[in-house]
């Protein structure tokens, strides 16, 4: 083989990408030519560069990789035990609101005394909050967080 | 001289064990299973990141290449269907990652201003041997044309074969072959250019 074709193979011998007849006439050839062993010698050396380990990863990266990748729980981030109690007292809250929302309108409408109104007008606005707290607990996407 | 480096029955058998291994897990992590999904992200994300390095040259993007493509595959599992290696599969989300990062303007300026901060450091401080950023062939791969860059740095990946970076590649055998020799013939040059070698 002459060092022409040897070199133009080299790339590809170093690489293991010849077949096994071409290889055995490159190393043959490489035995005899101290030029062409030295490039040969010089791909190697790129290959021991180029293949050492490259940076390892990261612990960050597994916990940010399982973060992304693991499905919301249903409840989000809120206790059981909180959406448990929050969905007791709603009923309890509305039970409440409604017979209160009915007097105070009552008393709006029929006011005694100025003390009354003041009454009445409190009234109505705790019972637009009750109302408001037992909507927020129903699962329809009222009042905030979906 | 020994005829170089072709992987032999030893690595085969690992890289069988590891396929089937990895199936398992495959298997299991599509039924919901976290552990699965943590055995998986556990056991490509070295490769993952040194894949995206010798893509980018670029330690901190690696990461977050890398970190962008195990999210895919574990996000699009339902999509593997099992011709392939799991890593196979996964390589390839990582080019495709590398190649979006590469077109970001934005990540570009970042890369670029990262890159001048830790050029400013290595002025003052000694290298850190163990800091692989410091390997200045891998930022010459960065000069070579994105095909052969791609090719290479699959190659450099341990044991890798020629067939599997063509899967990863979308392209023939014949073809990776090629730009496997023209890259590492220019990478040859460039580095006896800049003395070295």
């Amino acid at each position: 083989m002459r060092c022409d074709r040897a070199r133009a193979a080299l790339a590809a011998y170093t690489a293991g990408l010849l077949r096994a007849e071409q290889a055995i006439r490159v190393a043959a050839h490489l035995e005899r030519c101290e030029g062409c062993a030295r490039a040969a010698a010089e791909y190697e050396t790129l290959d021991a560069r180029l293949s050492a380990e490259g940076p390892s990863s990261s612990e960050a990266l597994v916990r940010q990789v399982l973060a992304r990748v693991t499905p919301p729980s249903r409840t989000g981030t809120c206790p059981r035990w909180v959406t448990r109690a929050n969905a007791a007292a709603a009923p309890a809250a509305l039970v409440v609101s409604l017979p209160l929302l009915c007097m105070a309108l009552s008393s709006l409408t029929a006011p005694a005394s100025p003390g009354a109104w003041v009454v009445a007008t409190a009234t109505v606005l705790l019972s637009g909050g009750l109302a408001a707290a037992h909507l927020r607990t129903l699962p329809i996407g009222l009042g905030g967080r979906g | 001289m020994d005829i170089p480096r072709k992987p032999g029955p030893a690595a085969e058998d690992t890289a069988a064990s590891d396929r089937a291994t990895d199936a398992a897990w495959v298997a299991r992590a599509r039924q919901g299973d976290p552990v699965a999904r943590e055995a998986l992200v556990r056991a490509h994300r070295d490769r993952a990141v040194s894949l995206a390095w010798r893509l980018t040259g670029d330690r901190d993007a690696a990461e977050d290449i890398a970190q962008e493509a195990l999210v895919r595959a574990l996000s699009t599992l339902s999509r593997f269907r099992g011709d392939a290696a799991f890593a196979t599969w996964l390589f390839r989300i990582v080019v495709n990652e590398a190649r979006t990062h590469a077109r970001g303007a934005c990540r570009r300026q970042r890369r670029w201003e990262r890159q001048r901060d830790a050029d400013q450091a290595r002025c003052v401080e000694a290298p850190d041997p163990g800091d692989t950023r410091a390997e200045p062939l891998v930022d010459l791969m960065q000069l070579l044309p994105a095909s052969q860059r791609e090719a290479l740095a699959l190659f450099y990946l341990r044991e890798l074969p020629v067939e599997d970076i063509a899967r990863v590649q979308g392209a023939q055998a014949g073809t990776v072959r090629a730009r496997l020799c023209r890259g590492r013939e220019r990478l040859r040059d460039l580095a006896r250019e800049r003395g070295m070698l």
